[in-house]
């Protein structure tokens, strides 16, 4: 390996690169190495993995950063608009999907009244009075039955009384 | 993709009951028979606060032809045997008025039967069987207020 104190090539490079990563490297090829991934402009998988793992970012690669940075920026706008979708949007239509929204709808002998609110709400409030026309009626019923009960116990009452009341007088 | 296609399949099945409002005798009148039937009526109202009380299903029947009367009558009877509550008028041996609170659905809501036969009324008897499904939050005092305002 090349020790001086300059790296001519890509290829020597990434053997020094592979030497520091097996720990064969001395103090002196440490620093080599680190100017040369600071300074030079080669690049490739190993020596990009290298600059990232040793933290190296340098000024030549400041055109990189820049097309870099522009990605990062759009890659974490997509993702936060995806995630204000998911956060705000999902709920919402799940809301929406989960709490259908009124529908009327009415068959009369056959033919269809769609959306119409009024006429079909008409048409329930018939329904409705009549349930509570016949609930009324049920109600006067149970009414004019216990009535009836009430009566029958007086009338009951009235005969055991006079009936007692004759046995008394026979005594 | 398989994958996800089965997620969906199984989520679509366990969508099916809920739609179906299952375990009533009487969801099988909501089968669409009546629709075009030129002697039948049917009222659907679903969705949030359905007649302005918290009711998610309003769905009933009228019916004029006599068969379609009994079997009305019959199922209603089936579910009405399942009833927690309930206040039943018979005449002649058959519903005349009816309202049965059932057990509530998988969803928790609150079910309601009404069931009317006009033609037991005393005054102004017609021709006339009226069914009326109801499924909500709504109990059953705001039912009977609904009906007798």
């Amino acid at each position: 390996m090349n020790t001086s104190h300059h790296i001519s090539n890509q290829n020597e490079l990434e053997q020094l690169i592979e030497r520091y990563f097996d720990g064969e490297t001395s103090i002196q090829e440490e620093q080599l190495l680190r100017e040369a991934l600071a300074n030079s402009q080669w690049t490739s998988e190993t020596i990009d993995e290298a600059r990232f793992a040793m933290g190296y970012f340098t000024a030549h690669r400041q055109e990189r950063k820049e097309a870099s940075k522009f990605n990062r920026i759009s890659i974490i706008g997509i993702a936060a608009t995806i995630a204000i979708l998911l956060t705000v949007g999902i709920p919402a239509l799940s809301h929406r999907w989960s709490t259908p929204q009124p529908e009327y709808i009415a068959y009369v002998n056959g033919k269809v009244i769609a959306n119409n609110q009024e006429a079909v709400m008409s048409l329930i409030e018939q329904d409705l009075n009549n349930m509570g026309m016949a609930t009324h009626e049920m109600d006067n019923a149970i009414a004019d039955d216990m009535n009836d009960i009430s009566d029958a116990t007086q009338y009951m009452t009235n005969e055991l009384s006079s009936l007692g009341e004759a046995i008394e007088l026979d005594d | 993709m398989k994958r996800i296609s089965i997620i969906i399949a199984v989520m679509a099945l366990a969508t099916l009951p809920a739609l179906a409002q299952s375990g009533l005798h009487i969801n099988s009148l909501f089968d669409g028979r009546y629709k075009k039937n030129p002697y039948a009526a049917e009222y659907i109202v679903t969705g949030p606060a359905a007649l302005d009380i918290d009711l998610e299903i309003y769905h009933s029947l009228k019916v004029t032809q006599k068969e379609q009367q009994e079997l009305i009558e019959s199922l209603v009877n089936k579910d009405g045997a399942t009833a927690i509550d309930k206040e039943v008028q018979l005449r002649n041996g058959k519903i005349y008025y009816g309202f049965y609170v059932l057990p509530p659905s998988k969803k928790k809501l609150n079910r309601y039967i009404f069931f009317l036969n006009q033609n037991l009324a005393k005054k102004s008897p017609k021709n006339m069987v009226t069914l009326i499904y109801m499924e909500g939050k709504a109990t059953p005092s705001q039912i009977k207020h609904l009906i007798r305002k």
